[in-house]
C-alpha cells in the first residue's frame, strides 16, 4: 500500500494554470489593464466584414447597384432590392456590435476596479467616457440595421440573455443618448490643435457631440419626434455650435485632400488632420494575417475588377456607383470626379473590363479606392500586406463637412444666419459659387453630393419619411431597377438573423416585411 | 428506385499477379509415393510450429511427440490408418493416412477459447469467468490478412464496434465508435497500448499485434473510469515465448486503383444544362467564349475534360516489410522486429498524398528471481506523410475536381504555368490548384514504451509498478508559390511555414492484487493508483518571399519580406491522478462477481469539481456447470453462461481552464495616433463556465454465451447506455458577446441514449486436414437524444457546411438520434401551371387557408412548373422554417460483419464482408452557389417539359425563386446501405514442399475492397465526414467529396525460421 501512498503526495499535480492568459478576476485592476480592455473596444470597429455598415449602406441606398461578378452568390442584391435568401446574412453585424457592447461594458463595470491615484481622475473619466461612447456607437449601428434590438447594459451570463426581450427603439436611442451625454459632459474641451498626435483615433468631445447630433436627426426625423430623452432641438444645436466654436476642427481646403488617391499627388497627405472628427482606423500592419483583423475587409469589394488599374488596385467591384448620382452632380462640383470614377473618361472607352461583371455601370468608388504602384502590385501588398484584408484607408464616421450641415440644418430658419453660413462653407469648397438662401431639400441634396459612398445617404434618405426613401431609391436605381417594397411592409430595416431568432425559442420577434413571402426573393426578377 | 450496383475486379489487372499464382499452386499437385513411414509437421493457426504434441494411430498405443520444429515422424501400420494429432488447448484432429507419406496438420484452439486468458483492465481473466461485454481479437484471427492499419483489422470482427474509414488518404484515422455515439464532442474509444494511454495508435503495425481486447460495456471499462464512456481499446503488442527461436519475414506489394468514378455531367451535357439553366433564369448574357459573330468558339464546343482522370492515378503502390525476432527460455524472453510501410494515394499527383512509416519495437520479460520480474515494451516510429485537402468546403481538393465544369482544359501550354483557365474567371483549375496548395510535409517521431517491475512476495500477493511515456515530437513544413488561376484563387507572395510540437506524458501506474482460493470460493483483489501528466510545446512561423523558390526551401530564413513574418509558441499542461480498486469473486467458477471503483482528479475542473468517482458491478452465472442443466440440455449446449452488469464511465476531453475566464491579447490591436503604433487590447477569450463537471455514462448490459454442439458458438448482448451531462460547448444568444464559436461556455448538456443488441455466431470445424471457421455477427443500435439543456431543446448544427451559405441541415434534439438530418420534405415536382395554382393551403382541420383577397392561398406562389412541390408540414399555407423535420438518419439501423476461414493441407482462403444497412448520407458534393459548377448525371433526368421527371427539379442558373436547392430537403439524402467485401486472401504454405529449417514459407494474394454493393452514387458510401468545429462534432454521413477507399492487389509473403 506504500507505493499507492506515494501517488497521493502529488495530488498537487492538477494544480496546472495557464501559461499565457490572466483571469477575469485578477485582470481590470490598473489603469493599464483597464485601457487594454478600452483598446479591445475599439478593435471591434475595426472588425467590420466584407458587407460592412457602409458598403451595406450604400447599397440600399440610391448611390450603387449590387455589383461584383455574375457568378456571386446574391449576398449584395440581397440588400441592394431588398430580399433576403441567405437566413444568416446580416449575423456579423449584430454578433460584431454586441461584442463590442460586451468589451464596453467590461470597461464600464471594472473601472472602479483599479486603485486611481488622485491625479488620474481625469484619465479614470476619459477611459470611462471613451468606452460609453463606443457602446452608444455600436447600438447606432444595431439600432439603424435592425430597430428592434435587445438592450444590453452588463456584462451578461449567458442564463440571463435568454431573458432579454427587444427593447423599444425609444429606449435604444434614449440609452445610446445618455451614454454620449455622459462623454459629452466628462470629456475634455480639448481643441484639435492641442491634441497629441498619438491620441488620433480616440473619441473626443467633439465626436460625441457630432455623434449626438446625428443619433437625434435620425430619431426626430424617422419617429416624427421633437426630442430625445428631453434633449431638445435647442442642446443639439448647442452642442454642435459648441464643435463650431470651440474644437478647432475645420474644413480641408481641398477637398480631394481627404481621400488616399491624393497622397499619389500631395506629399503632404495625411489622415490626421483637422476636419477628421471622428474615424475607423484600418492598417496594413496585419501583413497578410487572417485572423487579425487591422485592415479593412471592404475596401477590396469596391476596388476595380480583378485587374490593376493604375493607380487604383484590384479588387472585386461591387457595389458600383449608379449613373444617376454622377449625373447628378454639377459638372463644376469638384466632389463627382472626387468621389466617382467615370471608367470610360479615365481608361477610354471599353478599357474597363465589364464581360464578367454583374450589373457593371461604368462608374466606381473613387473615395476608399486603394491603390495600385503597378499593374502587377499592389500599394498595399509593396507594404507586406495582402490586397484583400490589409487595405489601410481610415474610414470617416464624422468629418467636420457633416457637423457643419447638421449645424445648418438644425439652424434652418433661426434667423441666427448660421444655417446659410454654415452651408456655404461646404459648398463653396465644392467649387460652387454661395447660396443666397438655402431650403431643407438643399441640405439634403448636399449631403448627398458631400458624402455620397460614405454610408450616409440611406439614412439621410430613411429619416424624411419612406415616402422619399421609396422615391428616390426607385427613381434612381432606374439602371437596374430596385423595388423599395413598402407596399408589403418594410419599413427601411434589415432582417434580423434567423439563426437568432431560432435560438430565443420565441423570444425575439422578426422585423415583420421579413415573415413575407415577398422577402424572399428578388420581385422584380419574376 | 435505384438499381442496386455491383462493382467487379478490375480483371486486367488481377490478371498478371493472379495467373502466376496460380501456375505455383498448380506445381503442388503431385503424386506421392508410398511408404509405411509418414512424416510431417504440426503447426497452429497462425503457422508455428507447434512441439510436443501427441501423435497417436487411433485405437493402439503407437505414438510419436513433435520435436522443437513440431516434426514428427511414425510408422503407419496400413493405409486405413486413422492419425489423432492432440494436444491441451486445441482442438484434435483426426486424419485418415491413405496413400500419404506427409501428413501436415494445423490444429486450432479450442472452439470456445473458454479457458483462453483475456485481457481486461489492469489485469487478465479467464474468459469463462468475464462478466462484462467484451471482445477478444487474437493475432490469430488478423494475421492471415494484411491489414493497413490496427483498427481496420478490427473491421467487421465485432458486433457494436464499428470501425470506419474517415477518409482514403493514406495515413488517415478511422472512425472506432462502440456502441454508438453519445457525445457531441470526442467520441474515441480509450487506446491503451501495453498499458500506456495513447490518444493515437497509428504507431503501431498491425503485425506488432498479439492482441486486442475491446471492452464494450460500461462495468468492463469502468476500471478506466475517467476515459472509458467511448469504449475501451486494449492492445498487447507481441511478447516473446520460452523455448522457441523464431526469425520471420511478413510482407506484402500491391498496387491501388479506384473502385470507379462519380458519373458526371461530360462537355455536351454540362452545355445543354447550362443553356438550359440560363433560358429559364431568363438569363442573357451567357458568360461563354464566343467567336465574335456570336457563335461559341470551336475549341469551347470540343473541351471534354473528365477532371477525375486527372484527379486519380492508376495503380499506385502499397508496400509492407516486418522482421520479427521471438525467442526466450525459462529467465528471458523477447520480441523485436522492424517494420517499413509505405502506401501512396489514388488521389493527388506522385507523392502528392502518401503515408510512409519506418518503426522499430522490443519487448522482454525477466524473471530474476522467483519473486521478482521485470520487463519493457518499446515501440518507436518515424512517420512521414503528405496529403490532398479531406476537410471542409474550403479544404477539399476532391470537391474541386468534382465540381469544376468539363469547358476547360486541365493543362494547357498558353499559359505560362500550365494550366488551363476557365472561360469564368471566377473558377479555377482544380488540378493546378491542387498543385500550388498541397506543397505540406509532416514529419512524426514517436516513442512509446513502458518498463514495469513485478514483485511476488508471498504466493498470490503481486505488487506491480509500471512507469510508461509517451513522446511525440511532429514537425510540419508547408510551401505556397505565387499564382494565380482566377479572380479568387491566388497567392501574390510566395510563403514558408514550419512548425514544431512535442507532446509527452508519463503514467506511473502501481497496482497490488492478491489471489486466493478457499475451498470453492476464490477471490481476487485489486487496488492501485496512476499518475498522468501530459505537456506539450509547440512553436511556429511563417514568412513571405522566399530568396530559392520552391518546396524544398521552404525555410522561413530562405525568405526575406522581414515585416511579413509571423511566430507563434504556445505551451500546456494537464494532469490525471486516480485511484481504483477491485474485487473478482467467483463461487466454484460458476457464479463470477466484479465489483469496480474508481476516483479520478483531473485538472479540466475547477478544484471544488475536479473529483469523479465511477462505480460498476457484474454476475454471472455459469449455468451449464450446474447438474440439472448438464442432465436436460448437456449434450446439446456444452456451454451456458448469463451475465449481467452495470457501470459507470466518465469523460473530461474538453480543453484546458474552461471553468476560468481568461484574459486573451491575441488580434485584439488598435492603432492610435500619427504614426499607427500598435496598441494591444485585452478581453476574455470565451465565457467560462465555474460550475462544470464530469460527463457521465452509464450502462447496463445483459449478455448470454453459449457453445451448441461442440462447433457453435453464440453470444448475445442487450445495452441501454445513456451518457449524461455531455461536455459540450453551449451556443448562446450572441447578444452575450461572441466573436466566434470558441468562445461559447463548455457546459454539462443533455442525455444520450443508446440501446441495442449485438449477436455473434460462431462455427469452427477441423476435420482431418480441412478446418473451417465462420464468425458472423450483427448488431442494432438506437441513438435518442434524450434531453438537451437548452430552452428549445436543441443544438444547432452549422451553417455553411454544404457551400458558403447552406442553411443548417443537422441538429441535436431531444427525442432524435444526435446530429440527424433535418430539413424539407418534398412531394414530387409540379409539372404544369394548375398543379401550382391548385396546391393551396389546407390548415389541419381539413379546411382551406384563404388569403386576404378571399382567394385560396397558394402555398408556392413563387413556383414554376419543374419546380419541387415542398411539404407543407404545419398546415398554414406556405413554406418556412416551420415545415422542416427529420429527413434523414446518420446511423445505421444494422452493422453486420461476416468472416470466413478456411485451410486445407496447406491452402488457405479467407474473405471478410462488412456491410451497413439503414443509415442515409447527405449528397453536398456540388457548391450549389456556384452556377457554373458541374452536376452528377442524375441531371439528366430533370425536368424538361411535363411528365418529364417527378423527381429531379428543372435547370436553374443561380438561385432559383422556389429555392429548389437552396433549401435542404429529402432530395439531399441518399440511402447510405452498402456491403464491402472487405478482403479476400488466398494462400499456400510452401513450408511444407521445403525441407529445411523454414517453418513457414506462405504466399499469398489479397484483394482487399474487392466488392462494393450499394445504391450510393457517390465515390464511396463509406463517407467518414462530418462537420466538426469547435463547439460540436456530432455530424456524420455528408459527403463533400469524399477520398475513396482504394481496391487494392496485394501479394504478400510470410516467412519463419
Amino acid at each position: 500500500m506504500g507505493i499507492i501512498g506515494l501517488a497521493s503526495c502529488s495530488e498537487d499535480i492538477l494544480d496546472k494554470q495557464p501559461y499565457s492568459q490572466l483571469t477575469s478576476a485578477s485582470f481590470y485592476s490598473t489603469p493599464e489593464e483597464i485601457d487594454q480592455a478600452l483598446t479591445a473596444t475599439y478593435d471591434m470597429l475595426q472588425r467590420d466584414d466584407w458587407n460592412a455598415f457602409i458598403i451595406v449602406s450604400e447599397w440600399m441606398s440610391d448611390n450603387c447597384t449590387a455589383g461584383g461578378g455574375v457568378n456571386d452568390s446574391p449576398g449584395q442584391n440581397e440588400y441592394d432590392e431588398f430580399y433576403c435568401v441567405d437566413q444568416d446574412l446580416n449575423k456579423i453585424h449584430w454578433q460584431n456590435c454586441y461584442v463590442g457592447i460586451k468589451r464596453a461594458n467590461l470597461v464600464i463595470e471594472n473601472i472602479d476596479k483599479p486603485a486611481w491615484k488622485s491625479n488620474q481622475l481625469q484619465l479614470k473619466n476619459r477611459y470611462l467616457s471613451e468606452a460609453r461612447f463606443l457602446r452608444a456607437y455600436f447600438y447606432y449601428r444595431l439600432v439603424l440595421l435592425f430597430e428592434n434590438v435587445p438592450l444590453v447594459t452588463t456584462v451578461l451570463a449567458p442564463e440571463d440573455a435568454e431573458k432579454i426581450l427587444q427593447a423599444k427603439p425609444d429606449e435604444v436611442y434614449a440609452f445610446i443618448a445618455n451614454d454620449l451625454k455622459f462623454a459629452i459632459e466628462n470629456l475634455p474641451a480639448t481643441p484639435f490643435s492641442a491634441m497629441r498626435p498619438t491620441d488620433y483615433g480616440r473619441v473626443t468631445r467633439w465626436a460625441a457631440e457630432a455623434m449626438m447630433a446625428r443619433v437625434w436627426l435620425f430619431y426626430t426625423g424617422y419617429y416624427k419626434k421633437t426630442e430625445l430623452a428631453g434633449l431638445t432641438k435647442n442642446t443639439i444645436t448647442g452642442y454642435i455650435d459648441d464643435i463650431v466654436d470651440n474644437s478647432g476642427h475645420q474644413l480641408l481646403s481641398n477637398f480631394e485632400d481627404l481621400w488616399l488617391y491624393s497622397s499619389l499627388t500631395n506629399p503632404a497627405y495625411t489622415e490626421f488632420h483637422a476636419e477628421n472628427v471622428f474615424s475607423i482606423k484600418y492598417t496594413y500592419q496585419g501583413m497578410g494575417q487572417w485572423g487579425q483583423n487591422d485592415g479593412s475587409r471592404w475596401q477590396v469589394m469596391i476596388a476595380a475588377r480583378n485587374k490593376n488599374y493604375p493607380p487604383y488596385a484590384k479588387g472585386w467591384a461591387l457595389a458600383p456607383v449608379n449613373k444617376s448620382l454622377y449625373d447628378a452632380y454639377d459638372p463644376a462640383d469638384v466632389r463627382r470626379d472626387g468621389t466617382i470614377i467615370n471608367w470610360d473618361a479615365l481608361l477610354g472607352p471599353g478599357v474597363y473590363d465589364i464581360s464578367d461583371q454583374r450589373n457593371p455601370t461604368g462608374f466606381g468608388w473613387r473615395k476608399y479606392a486603394p491603390l495600385a504602384l503597378n499593374e502587377s502590385q499592389t500599394d498595399v501588398e509593396s507594404k507586406g500586406g495582402n490586397f484583400m484584408i490589409d487595405n489601410y484607408q481610415d474610414e470617416y464616421v464624422i468629418r467636420y463637412a457633416d457637423v457643419l450641415l447638421m449645424g445648418a440644418e438644425l439652424h434652418l430658419g433661426d434667423g441666427s444666419g448660421k444655417d446659410l453660413a454654415y452651408f456655404n462653407q461646404v459648398h463653396t469648397r465644392a467649387g460652387l459659387p454661395a447660396k443666397a438662401t438655402i431650403t431643407f431639400n438643399d441640405i439634403m441634396q448636399e449631403r448627398r453630393f458631400e458624402f455620397a459612398l460614405e454610408g450616409l445617404r440611406y439614412w439621410d434618405l430613411l429619416r424624411q419619411g419612406l415616402d422619399v426613401a421609396e422615391k428616390q431609391i426607385e427613381e434612381n436605381s432606374i439602371q437596374y431597377p430596385v423595388d423599395f417594397p413598402r407596399e408589403y411592409g418594410f419599413t427601411g430595416f434589415l432582417k434580423i438573423p434567423e439563426t437568432q431568432i431560432v435560438n430565443s425559442n420565441g423570444l425575439y420577434k422578426q422585423n415583420a416585411f421579413w415573415d413575407t413571402p415577398e422577402s424572399l426573393s428578388n420581385r422584380l426578377s419574376q | 428506385m435505384r438499381e442496386k450496383q455491383s462493382y467487379t475486379l478490375n480483371a486486367r489487372s488481377v490478371k498478371s499477379l493472379l495467373t502466376g499464382f496460380l501456375l505455383l499452386l498448380l506445381a503442388t499437385f503431385t503424386g506421392f509415393s508410398q511408404d509405411r513411414v509418414v512424416t510431417g509437421t504440426v503447426s497452429d493457426a497462425t503457422g508455428m510450429a507447434m512441439p510436443g504434441v501427441n501423435v497417436v494411430i487411433k485405437g493402439t498405443t503407437i505414438g510419436a511427440v513433435t520435436d522443437a520444429n513440431g516434426r514428427y515422424s511414425i510408422k503407419v501400420p496400413s493405409a486405413e490408418s486413422i492419425l489423432v494429432f492432440s494436444f491441451i488447448g486445441y482442438q484434435s484432429s483426426e486424419v485418415l493416412v491413405g496413400d500419404q507419406t506427409t501428413v501436415n496438420v494445423t490444429l486450432n484452439e479450442e472452439v470456445s477459447q473458454l479457458d483462453e486468458v483475456v485481457v481486461v483492465g489492469y489485469g487478465t481473466m479467464k474468459k469463462k469467468l468475464v462478466t462484462g461485454a467484451t471482445v477478444h481479437v487474437s493475432s490469430a484471427d488478423i494475421a492471415n490478412r494484411p491489414s493497413l492499419r490496427v483498427e481496420q483489422a478490427l473491421q467487421g470482427l465485432s458486433a457494436g464496434v464499428m470501425v470506419s474509414a474517415v477518409s482514403g488518404q493514406p495515413g488517415s484515422d478511422l472512425k472506432v465508435r462502440v456502441r454508438g455515439i453519445g457525445t457531441i464532442g470526442d467520441a474515441s474509444p480509450l487506446y491503451v497500448v501495453d498499458g500506456v494511454p495513447v490518444s493515437d495508435i497509428s504507431f503501431l503495425d498491425p503485425s506488432n499485434i498479439e492482441s486486442i481486447d475491446i471492452l464494450k460495456d460500461a462495468a468492463s471499462g469502468a476500471i478506466y473510469g475517467v476515459r472509458a464512456a467511448n469504449g475501451v481499446v486494449l492492445i498487447t503488442t507481441k511478447k516473446g515465448k520460452s523455448g522457441t527461436m523464431t526469425v520471420a519475414y511478413d510482407g506484402y506489394y500491391g498496387v491501388q486503383y479506384l473502385i470507379k468514378q462519380i458519373k458526371l455531367l461530360n462537355g455536351d451535357q454540362y452545355l445543354d444544362y447550362m443553356l438550359d439553366a440560363y433560358t429559364n433564369a431568363k438569363k442573357t448574357k451567357i458568360p461563354f467564349p464566343t467567336d465574335g459573330q456570336g457563335n461559341y468558339t470551336q475549341e469551347f464546343l470540343e473541351t471534354n475534360t473528365n477532371w477525375q482522370d486527372y484527379l486519380f492515378r492508376e495503380g499506385a503502390p502499397i508496400q509492407s516489410h516486418t522482421i520479427s525476432f521471438d525467442g526466450g527460455n525459462e529467465v528471458s524472453m523477447y520480441s523485436a522486429g522492424g517494420t517499413y510501410f509505405r502506401q501512396e494515394g489514388i488521389a493527388g499527383a506522385k507523392d502528392m498524398s502518401y503515408f510512409e512509416r519506418i518503426s522499430g519495437r522490443i519487448n522482454s520479460n525477466h524473471k530474476v528471481k522467483e519473486y521478482l520480474t521485470f520487463g519493457e515494451n518499446i515501440t518507436i516510429s518515424y512517420k512521414r506523410s503528405r496529403g490532398v485537402g479531406v476537410g471542409n468546403i474550403y479544404s477539399n481538393t476532391i470537391r474541386g475536381f468534382l465540381n469544376a465544369s468539363p469547358k476547360f482544359k486541365a493543362l494547357d501550354t498558353a499559359y505560362a504555368d500550365g494550366f488551363g483557365r476557365s472561360y469564368n474567371t471566377d473558377e479555377t483549375n482544380p488540378y493546378g490548384n491542387m498543385i500550388f496548395n498541397n506543397n505540406n510535409i509532416s514529419r512524426n517521431y514517436n516513442v512509446v514504451g513502458d518498463a514495469y517491475l513485478v514483485v511476488e512476495p508471498l504466493k498470490g500477493l503481486k505488487i506491480k509498478s509500471d512507469i510508461g511515456i509517451n513522446l511525440g515530437q511532429n514537425e510540419y513544413n508547408s510551401y505556397t508559390p505565387v499564382y494565380q488561376l482566377s479572380t479568387l484563387d491566388l497567392n501574390t507572395r510566395s510563403t514558408a511555414t514550419q512548425s514544431m510540437r512535442r507532446d509527452f506524458s508519463y503514467n506511473w501506474e502501481n497496482t497490488v492484487s492478491y489471489s486466493k482460493v478457499l475451498g470453492q470460493h476464490s477471490i481476487e483483489l485489486m487496488a492501485g493508483s496512476t499518475v498522468n501528466e501530459y505537456s506539450a510545446y509547440w512553436v511556429g512561423g511563417s514568412k513571405q518571399e522566399l530568396v530559392i523558390d520552391d518546396f524544398n526551401h521552404a525555410i522561413i530564413d530562405n525568405a526575406k519580406f522581414d515585416s511579413t513574418r509571423n511566430v507563434y509558441g504556445a505551451k500546456a499542461d494537464d494532469a490525471l491522478l486516480s485511484y481504483f480498486g477491485r474485487i473478482n469473486y467467483n463461487f466454484n467458477e460458476e457464479v463470477p462477481l466484479t465489483f469496480t471503483y474508481r476516483r479520478d482528479g483531473s485538472t479540466r475542473f475547477g478544484p471544488a469539481n475536479r473529483w469523479g468517482n465511477f462505480f460498476s458491478a457484474s454476475a454471472g452465472w455459469i449455468i451449464s456447470q450446474r447438474e440439472f442443466f448438464k442432465n436436460s440440455l448437456g449434450n446439446v449446449i456444452d456451454y451456458c453462461k448469463i451475465r449481467v452488469s452495470w457501470g459507470q464511465n466518465g469523460n473530461d476531453r474538453i480543453p484546458a481552464f474552461a471553468y476560468l475566464s481568461l484574459i486573451d491579447f491575441n488580434n485584439k490591436y488598435y492603432y492610435f495616433g500619427d504614426q499607427e503604433a500598435q496598441s494591444v487590447g485585452a478581453a476574455p477569450s470565451m465565457i467560462e463556465n465555474a460550475k462544470l463537471r464530469w460527463e457521465s455514462a452509464e450502462q447496463w448490459n445483459l449478455g448470454a454465451d453459449f457453445r451448441i454442439l461442440k462447433d457453435f458458438s453464440l453470444a448475445f448482448d442487450w445495452y441501454d447506455k445513456r451518457q449524461k451531462g455531455w461536455l459540450i460547448r453551449k451556443p448562446v444568444l450572441l447578444v452575450v458577446g461572441v466573436l466566434s464559436d470558441s468562445e461559447y461556455p463548455i457546459v454539462n448538456g443533455g442525455d444520450v441514449r443508446n440501446r441495442g443488441v449485438e449477436l455473434e455466431l460462431g462455427y469452427t470445424k477441423s476435420v482431418g486436414e480441412l478446418q473451417i471457421s465462420v464468425k458472423a455477427n450483427v448488431a442494432k443500435n438506437k441513438n435518442e437524444v434524450i434531453d438537451i439543456p437548452t430552452e428549445e431543446g436543441i443544438i444547432h448544427g452549422q451553417s455553411s457546411v454544404l457551400y458558403n451559405g447552406s442553411e443548417e441541415f443537422y441538429r441535436a434534439q431531444t427525442g432524435y438520434p444526435l446530429g440527424y438530418f433535418y430539413g424539407y420534405k418534398t412531394n414530387g415536382i409540379f409539372q404544369n401551371a394548375d398543379e401550382i395554382q391548385s396546391y393551396v393551403g389546407v390548415d389541419s382541420a381539413g379546411n382551406t387557408i384563404l388569403g386576404s383577397n378571399g382567394k385560396p392561398v397558394l402555398i408556392q406562389p413563387k413556383a414554376q412548373p419543374g419546380d419541387v412541390r415542398f411539404v407543407d408540414l404545419n398546415k398554414d399555407g406556405k413554406i418556412d422554417e416551420k415545415d422542416k423535420t427529420m429527413i434523414g438518419n446518420p446511423y445505421p439501423d444494422y452493422t453486420y460483419g461476416l468472416n470466413f476461414n478456411m485451410a486445407y493441407k496447406g491452402f488457405d482462403f479467407g474473405f471478410t464482408l462488412q456491410g451497413v444497412y439503414g443509415n442515409d448520407i447527405v449528397y453536398g458534393v456540388r457548391v450549389m452557389d456556384r452556377e457554373y459548377a458541374n452536376w452528377d448525371s442524375e441531371m439528366l433526368n430533370r425536368w424538361r417539359g411535363e411528365g418529364t421527371s417527378n423527381r429531379i427539379p428543372r435547370a436553374y442558373a443561380g438561385i432559383d425563386p422556389n429555392l429548389n436547392w437552396k433549401r435542404i430537403s429529402d432530395l439531399y439524402i441518399n440511402d447510405g446501405s452498402y456491403m464491402k467485401v472487405r478482403n479476400i486472401t488466398v494462400g499456400y504454405d510452401f513450408g511444407r514442399l521445403i525441407k529445411g529449417p523454414i517453418k513457414q514459407c506462405r504466399l499469398y494474394f489479397t484483394v482487399a475492397n474487392a466488392f462494393v454493393f450499394t445504391s450510393y452514387k457517390g465515390l464511396d458510401p463509406e463517407v467518414g465526414y462530418g462537420a466538426t468545429s469547435t463547439y460540436e462534432s456530432m455530424s456524420s454521413g455528408i459527403d463533400l467529396g469524399t477520398y475513396p477507399q482504394p481496391r487494392q492487389y496485394m501479394l504478400g509473403l510470410n516467412l519463419k525460421f
